[in-house]
């Protein structure tokens, strides 16, 4: 048995328990398998529902007490948009409670202490704000070491054997290993149990890994009621982009990706990306790329909390700044990023040559943009080792359209390495009058690597009676028309 | 009537193609091609730049290359003619959104054209083609816009037409249905083209394929006439000229040839 409700409870059970033992002490219990992968699933739902109060929410990883999951948030700085801690803890509380949860709140200044409050308070000494109200505990700020001294050792988040073994020795109380020298304790348990302690009690760091990275620069803003007009969304995204752009000015940085995330009432998060050419801090740009999708957040039953977060930034000088509007007229950055923000990434590109014989391979699609310089040094390094040009295909007769697969096509050669004297492509017949060739292309056995090699191919440029001119090839017998010329 | 006697009547003309627009306005920018039997059909012996120009394949599939090559070659000779007197904007990129993707960068070379100076778009449907084509236009940075679409309304060549005017830039559409050829195409752009190949004559073959040459129907041409040129491309000069053994053919043999 993993988990049990209030009743199930009081009635005697207790997590841990075998079914068998359970159904004998209530016979009319009522059992549901367990699930891992959806209880997973619904944590990290709710660890992005929680992402409200703080950027910085991480699961808790560690083992699970009655088989109650955890979220940690790290709530520095944070507090002050909900008028406080205080008020911050029952504004979560209240709407878990809104959402069907029972939560139990522990603040304090570690997360070791927070940890061992939200689950072992109850029995101990209450720091309950009031009776009957929400399950909060709080310690004040530097307090961790008197309030934990009462409590149990299980609440340092010890492996079931350190707790075994130290309630062998006596040890129930977490303020009974305070006065222990370490060089007593660590060969018997090892420094898992001197480690909590201290992180507990703040004499050791304790870092915690956010479930998503954290984006370097976040603005929020909070509804005091919910919002779900569009033209409320507009003008929230505005301000948040501004606020954003202005703490972008003050660091010097520019984004290359913005995520907004709105918390809808119930709970669900919708939230939508964009990606920029180069970096900027120009809010009229980000303004113009956002308001068109802002009708891609569905506001449900309206939003609560608006995030936007710049997940990607670099430094970007004052003075390039001066000369962006310039840079983006040439280089055409603000169409580039509108036309790729609507089409998707990937659909606005340039063509760069590559140094292979081989048509496909002759030319690779890369992003309109190069890097900016210094950002990324590898690829700065790749494309001037790469650095190609064209003029090698400066000699050579090449299709103005190249077919994504070369089609095969009926021929007939009157010799062998002679042009076919007419084929048949897309159910036309074209007879052929003039022919250049045949140029043999060999594929790059070097870099190709497919399971079955390719065969060479003998390339002709033809005419036909009417004048049209394709690029026909012949490989292994076959032949197969590749390309269209002007 | 004749025009010497009425001085008003030209001034009025022009007074009028002002206010029609399609980019005929006074010293509005033109392509001259220097061909006297081209010119002679454009308005004022040039094709007016600011404008939406169509050009169709003949046959679609077959001569899409085709199409494609004449596009190129206007569009070379456009950059040319407003090289000297907008040298800034012509160094911007071409934006070329298309729905297939296939062009080839190599094949850009004999047109005077590096493929890196292409800002190349892929998009799905013809609705957001042509919505690529106005932001382009709307903005600064590139130096014409191409467009190859299945077909479209008037309304949508309309706005182009203005969006291309407003901007001073070309817009070219290449037809390039998807599924099934367009019955027929409304008007609304500046010219009309049609592009065919030119074929050996007779029943002779053998040797190499020569210069690039295309069939060029003007079909329709606002302020122009609609007739047809012969022209060849120079790949060393960069150049239309007229297709040399056919410039003289007469009217007859074509049209019993077309049969």
């Amino acid at each position: 048995m993993a988990a049990l409700n209030p009743a199930g409870r009081s009635a005697g059970l207790r997590p841990g328990q075998s079914l068998a033992g359970a159904r004998a002490l209530l016979p009319s219990l009522r059992t549901c398998p367990r699930e891992p992968e959806a209880e997973r699933q619904a944590l990290e739902r709710l660890c992005d529902w929680a992402a409200r109060y703080s950027p910085w929410v991480a699961l808790d990883e560690g083992p699970a007490v009655g088989g109650e999951a955890g979220l940690w948030l790290d709530v520095t700085g944070c507090a002050h948009l909900f008028g406080g801690e205080g008020q911050l803890l029952e504004d979560i509380w209240r709407r878990a409670a809104a959402l069907g949860l029972t939560l139990r709140i522990g603040l304090a200044d570690t997360p070791g202490a927070a940890w061992a409050l939200a689950r072992f308070s109850q029995s101990q000494v209450d720091r309950r704000e009031e009776a009957g109200g929400p399950d909060i505990f709080r310690i004040e700020p530097g307090g961790q070491r008197d309030a934990l001294a009462s409590f149990p050792v299980a609440a340092l988040r010890l492996e079931s054997w350190q707790e075994e073994l130290l309630l062998r020795f006596g040890l129930g109380r977490i303020g009974q290993l305070y006065e222990l020298p370490p060089a007593g304790l660590e060969p018997r348990l090892g420094r898992g149990v001197k480690q909590r302690l201290d992180q507990a009690l703040g004499l050791l760091e304790e870092p915690l890994s956010p479930r998503r990275s954290l984006a370097p620069f976040e603005e929020r803003l909070v509804f005091g009621e919910a919002i779900a007009a569009t033209e409320d969304l507009e003008r929230a995204a505005e301000r948040l982009v501004l606020v954003l752009c202005r703490r972008l000015r003050r660091e010097g940085q520019g984004l290359r990706r913005l995520r907004l995330t709105a918390h809808r009432v119930d709970g669900s998060c919708g939230a939508l990306t964009l990606g920029v050419s180069q970096a900027t801090r120009d809010a009229g740009h980000l303004r113009r790329l956002l308001a068109p999708r802002i009708d891609a957040i569905d506001p449900g039953f309206g939003i609560e909390v608006m995030v936007l977060a710049a997940d990607a930034a670099e430094p970007l000088d004052a003075t390039q700044m001066s000369l962006t509007s310039a840079a983006a007229a040439k280089n055409a950055a603000d169409l580039i990023d509108r036309l790729s923000n609507h089409l998707g990434e990937g659909c606005v590109f340039r063509l760069s040559p590559r140094s292979s014989h081989w048509p496909e391979a002759a030319q690779e699609r890369r992003r309109p943009l190069p890097d900016a310089p210094g950002s990324d040094k590898t690829a700065a390094a790749r494309q001037g080792a790469d650095k190609q040009d064209w003029t090698p295909w400066k000699s050579r007769a090449r299709p103005l359209r190249l077919l994504h697969e070369p089609e095969p096509i009926e021929a007939l050669a009157l010799l062998p390495d002679h042009p076919p004297a007419r084929f048949t492509w897309r159910r036309q017949q074209h007879e052929v009058v003039r022919a250049e060739g045949p140029e043999r292309i060999l594929p790059e056995w070097w870099s190709l690597n497919r399971s079955k090699p390719l065969a060479g191919r003998d390339y002709f440029r033809v005419e036909d009676r009417q004048g049209r001119r394709f690029w026909l090839f012949r490989s292994a017998g076959r032949w197969y028309l590749h390309g269209l010329f002007g | 009537m004749s025009e010497g006697g009425q001085p008003g009547l030209e001034a009025l003309r022009a007074e009028i193609r002002q206010l029609e627009g399609y980019g005929l306005a006074e010293g509005a920018a033109r392509l001259s091609f220097g061909l006297e039997p081209l010119d002679k059909l454009l308005p004022e012996g040039g094709l007016p730049l600011a404008a939406l120009h169509l050009v169709e394949p003949a046959r679609c599939e077959w001569d899409d290359g085709l199409a494609s090559g004449f596009l190129l070659a206007l569009l070379q000779s456009a950059a040319r003619s407003s090289a000297a007197s907008r040298a800034a904007q012509a160094a911007g990129p071409v934006l070329w959104v298309s729905r297939h993707g296939d062009l080839y960068g190599p094949g850009l070379l004999p047109f005077g054209f590096s493929p890196e100076g292409f800002l190349l778009v892929t998009a799905r449907n013809d609705r957001e083609v042509l919505w690529c084509l106005e932001e382009g236009l709307r903005d600064a940075a590139p130096r014409a816009v191409v467009g190859e679409l299945g077909g479209f309304e008037r309304v949508a060549a309309r706005r182009l037409q203005l969006a291309a005017e407003a901007a001073g830039r070309p817009c070219f559409l290449q037809i390039r249905p998807f599924a099934r050829p367009p019955r027929s195409l409304p008007g609304g752009a500046a010219s009309h083209w049609r592009i065919a190949p030119i074929g050996l004559e007779g029943e002779g073959r053998g040797g190499l394929p020569g210069p690039l040459r295309w069939q060029a129907e003007l079909l329709r041409c606002r302020g122009g006439r609609a007739g047809t040129a012969f022209l060849e491309w120079d790949d060393e000069t960069r150049d239309f000229s007229l297709a040399a053994p056919l410039c003289d053919r007469e009217p007859r043999s074509l049209a019993a040839r077309a049969l």
